[in-house]
């Protein structure tokens, strides 16, 4: 595949579903199934042509392109390598499945002709983070996204879905503007803003620390980074569940990408060992993911503590990155990659009992595995997934990321890994176990003094097959890249950190 | 082609033959009234863009009317900055001489009103193009003078009052002015605006020159709205809505703002500025203005007040940007003037179009108003998005420089008001968005257009045109950077 092709494709890829935003809203005036159709077709075509990049990535290709100069020195270009492509993949494929599961979900919901194009908008502008070329190009689509993704987080228009938007909203402006002012300095000591230069900045100043610090606010907000996470638990649980798995999934991880974008093209790896930068990261790393499970603890609504549980989860991504080390790089990346197909299990799950049965406080399902055995099946892969339970997937990046802490001679972040591992435990099973080996409330006592009061008793009331699908397809992927580390997911994690680690090349 | 050299003369007439033309029509006979007075402003914004043409071709030019005494002439002269402020100003007219059209329809007293419209418009023109002190002076006197009617256009109580708060503020910050200029003109015999200044430190005691320049930034300071004098603008608020947009987002205030840029690039030089020691007295006066107006802004539950107090801190950005001194910085705040100007007329063009659909003034009742009025509030989303400063729309690329600017100057403090002013901005602006758009009102869609054509269509070729700035920075940045150099030449002292 020669470089002319590989260019268009992305550009296709970036700009199609933006360009298909107004021709859905334009459809929904004549009929839901097109506009449904097309939505998905639209993340579909976007999925496949990403994939179809592998072959260029899997020669080592790498790209930078500018598309046009906005100023001199200042442009709007592209970027692909292997980093673009892995993120890239993954967050179209969620994308489309949570598309599909929002064809039966959303069917009960109001304000349809407006989810669909701004769900559509956000993967054109994700997609744009991801392939970006620059860090202005960058800012350009992460503030498209967060900004457009408001409307998918209030989509509820309650009281509460208001007021949690407006935080969002709120701290999304923080970040941008910190996002902002961080590129603007960047800008001024190095003269370019260009992903493609390999690193900018590589001495020590003052102004590069306050960079530096910037875009741990700005990446680092949208991460869900202590002490910013604030809009974090608020936002997530009140935006409709296939809206919630893509805000936890993928758009956190636009966070995280930026910053192994900032850690390895922006400033020198050498420059933040010896200024000790990266200690800040890993001090915040640390708080995050104690913090946030202990948190989830206390939640009694389900979506709140899978949102809690987001916000440690991405903490380990962000660990794994400050140690700055061949496993840790790895195993963050691999559990970016991990972290997505939980999390977007977990919420889709949790949206299907909500949408079945409307139970969304966490000691209300018992026996629910009996009413749903398909969705409670997969919501407890993915759990123990979370609690890091051989072999599924979220065992292999927390083992990947333990060795790294080792292998830089830190044990005390395996201790970190380990506790909050058991706080994982603390909050999930108390959720599945019950779900399957309890009887629902109120049904022990009509069948008190039956006989059959210890025969398991079915009634199933599942979701449709399409959200069923979608949830088991996710579900999936925690087995099928977490049994053995030859996985492809795994391979291109190793790749990745080969190739952020030895400086732009394979 | 010799007449292209008495446009600049013919752009001051024009408007107020044009004026006294439009006043032939009878009070009630708008059908020939509307017309007329669009034609005037379009034929104003063409003439205008003939001088951008020529000046773009073959350099600038003067003009000299009359000779009053050695050193003080009547003069006008094209040169970069004439030609930023008279062209966004000129063109900017055109649009909201047709939106009046509209919003007038159902106002009183709309002879008079188009009358004095025209003639601000000649006004402005002559204080953009003005070669001197002198010229300029004079024309911003009758810029107030002729805008008076304007702003008491109701008649009622509150714009009476608000009158007599514009004449008083004005003329306050006109007669320091004319002190300024005098203090100038006895010390250097001239009056003229020349590249690099004209004012030689050595000629005076510095606290002469320090007293100067404190005249000019408060007299100027007043239409600009720099705090603590910005009292009348809020004020002025009860004009109709195209006075506001128009007067009080572009001609009358930044005609204060670019007395500013004269006084201190025209008349000081750079040289003489950082000689001066000012530059503190500048920066706490634009930090205030900047951060207080926000705040203020965000308590205001009148949509127009708090587009008032909105503007009082945007025109801070481009006195800051003037004060830091650097071609950087002075680029960001030229820059500002344009998008400033785009971005808040857009803004007020918005709220008028409110006004008039619904009659709704206050912020708080505006909730679910998009549904009534949807591509005036799309409108009014993209403007507020660029105000914070957010690509694509054009705001950003002014901050862009001013924050460059800042750190070249290594004055941090700056960074921190631009950016705590960008919060604030938000938070006063997302809130009408989101409870027009997601909020349960009492409103609901309609058929047909949603605001008369001739206020909708200057709206969204408004918003367009903010896109496009913001998408095509060609158009505007380089052209700014030249002007900025320009004003920083620093040889002819």
């Amino acid at each position: 595949m020669d470089k002319a092709t590989v260019i268009i494709m992305m550009v296709v890829i970036v700009t199609l579903p933006i360009i298909m935003t107004p021709v859905l809203m334009y459809v929904c005036r004549f009929s839901d199934r097109l506009r449904n159709g097309l939505a998905v077709l639209t993340a579909a075509t976007t999925f496949i042509l990403t994939l179809m990049l592998y072959p260029f990535i899997r020669d080592g290709g790498v790209i930078q392109q500018s598309i046009f100069e906005i100023l001199p020195d200042l442009e709007i270009s592209i970027h692909l390598d292997i980093l673009s492509f892995s993120l890239a993949a993954l967050s179209s494929f969620v994308w489309l499945l949570c598309a599909i599961y929002s064809i039966d979900y959303m069917a009960k919901e109001h304000a349809c002709s407006r989810y669909y194009p701004v769900l559509i908008f956000t993967l054109g502008a994700c997609q744009g983070i991801f392939f970006a070329g620059d860090l202005f190009s960058l800012f350009v689509f992460f503030e498209l996204m967060s900004i457009i993704a408001y409307i998918l987080i209030i989509h509820e228009q309650t009281e509460e879905a208001l007021k949690a938007g407006y935080k969002y909203l709120v701290m999304t402006i923080i970040g941008g503007l910190a996002l902002f002012f961080g590129v603007i300095i960047i800008f001024e000591i190095g003269g370019t803003v260009s992903l493609g230069v390999g690193v900018i900045v590589s001495e020590s100043s003052m102004l590069g620390l306050v960079a530096f610090i910037c875009f741990l606010i700005g990446f680092g907000m949208k991460a869900g980074m202590f002490p910013l996470h604030v809009w974090l638990p608020d936002a997530h649980p009140v935006a409709p569940s296939p809206a919630s798995a893509l805000l936890s999934g993928i758009m956190l991880k636009t966070g995280a990408y930026g910053l192994f974008r900032v850690f390895f093209h922006v400033f020198s790896v050498d420059l933040l060992r010896s200024s000790g930068w990266n200690v800040i990261l890993a001090v915040l790393a640390v708080i995050t993911i104690l913090l946030g499970s202990a948190v989830a603890l206390t939640q009694s609504d389900i979506k709140r503590r899978l949102a809690y549980s987001s916000i440690s989860q991405l903490g380990y991504i962000l660990l794994g990155l400050s140690i700055l080390n061949f496993n840790a790089i790895t195993g963050a990346t691999f559990h970016i990659f991990s972290h997505a197909f939980m999390k977007s299990t977990l919420f889709l799950a949790a949206g299907a009992i909500i949408w079945k049965t409307g139970i969304r406080n966490v000691n209300e399902m018992k026996g629910l595995g009996r009413l749903m055995p398909v969705t409670m099946g997969c919501f407890s892969l993915a759990a123990l997934a979370m609690i890091g339970i051989p072999p599924l997937n979220g065992f292999l990046s927390k083992w990947t990321l333990a060795l790294g802490a080792l292998d830089a001679g830190l044990p005390g972040y395996v201790l970190v890994l380990l506790i909050s591992s058991l706080l994982n435990a603390l909050y999930y099973l108390p959720i599945i176990i019950p779900a399957f080996f309890e009887h629902p409330e109120g049904e022990e006592n009509s069948h008190e003094g039956d006989d059959e009061k210890h025969e398991v008793q079915f009634k199933i009331k599942e979701a449709t097959p399409l959200m069923l699908s979608a949830i088991a397809i996710l579900a999936l992927c925690t087995i099928i890249f977490g049994l053995t580390p030859n996985n492809i997911v795994f391979s291109l994690s190793r790749l990745t950190a080969q190739y952020l680690l030895g400086g732009g090349s394979f | 082609m010799n007449y292209i050299l008495y446009l600049p003369l013919f752009m001051i007439i024009f408007p107020i033959v044009g004026a006294l033309i439009t006043g032939i029509a009878s009070e009630d006979n708008d059908r020939l009234r509307n017309p007329l007075a669009v034609i005037v402003s379009i034929i104003s914004a063409a003439a205008m863009i003939l001088i951008l043409h020529e000046y773009v071709q073959n350099g600038g030019w003067e003009l000299l009317l009359h000779q009053i005494a050695p050193g003080l002439e009547i003069k006008f002269r094209v040169d970069p900055l004439a030609a930023l402020f008279g062209g966004t100003a000129a063109i900017l007219w055109s649009f909201s001489v047709l939106y009046s059209t509209g919003y007038m329809a159902h106002e009183h007293k709309r002879r008079r009103y188009f009358i004095f419209y025209l003639l601000s418009l000649g006004m402005t023109m002559g204080i953009a193009l003005s070669a001197n002190l002198l010229t300029l002076y004079i024309f911003y006197e009758f810029l107030t003078i002729f805008t008076y009617p304007l702003v008491i256009h109701e008649e009622n109580d509150e714009a009476k009052k608000a009158g007599i708060k514009y004449i008083i503020y004005s003329f306050f910050g006109a007669g320091l002015i004319l002190i300024g200029l005098i203090i100038t003109y006895g010390n250097l015999g001239t009056l003229e605006f020349v590249r690099g200044g004209i004012v030689d430190l050595s000629t005076g005691s510095l606290l002469l020159w320090q007293i100067t320049f404190i005249c000019f930034i408060l007299g100027f300071g007043v239409k600009a709205a720099v705090m603590p004098l910005h009292a009348w603008l809020p004020a002025a608020m009860a004009a109709p809505t195209p006075v506001s947009a128009l007067l009080h987002a572009v001609a009358v205030v930044k005609s204060g703002v670019f007395g500013i840029l004269r006084s201190m690039y025209s008349i000081f030089g750079i040289t003489a500025l950082i000689g001066l020691q000012m530059g503190y007295f500048v920066a706490a006066l634009v930090s205030i203005t900047i951060l207080v107006a926000s705040i203020i802004a965000m308590q205001q539950d009148v949509l127009k007040r708090r587009l008032a107090f909105s503007t009082i801190s945007q025109l801070g950005y481009i006195t800051l940007g003037a004060g830091l001194f650097n071609v950087i910085g002075l680029t960001g705040g030229l820059l500002h003037i344009i998008n400033h100007a785009l971005l808040k007329i857009t803004l007020f063009f918005c709220a008028g179009a409110i006004i008039t659909v619904t009659g709704k003034k206050k912020i708080s009742e505006l909730n679910g108003l998009g549904k009534r009025m949807p591509l005036t509030m799309v409108a009014f989303t993209i403007a507020s998005i660029g105000m914070i400063g957010i690509p694509p729309v054009n705001g950003f690329i002014s901050k862009w420089y001013l924050i460059q600017g800042s750190l070249e100057s290594g004055a941090w403090i700056f960074i921190v008001v631009l950016i705590g002013s960008a919060l604030l901005n938000a938070a006063y602006f997302l809130p009408i968005v989101i409870s027009a758009f997601f909020k349960k009102g009492e409103f609901s869609s309609v058929e047909g257009p949603e605001a008369p054509l001739s206020m909708l269509l200057p709206i969204l070729i408004l918003v367009a045109g903010c896109l496009i700035v913001g998408t095509n920075l060609q158009l505007t940045v380089p052209y700014l950077e030249n002007i900025a150099n320009y004003l920083f030449y620093s040889g002819g002292n």
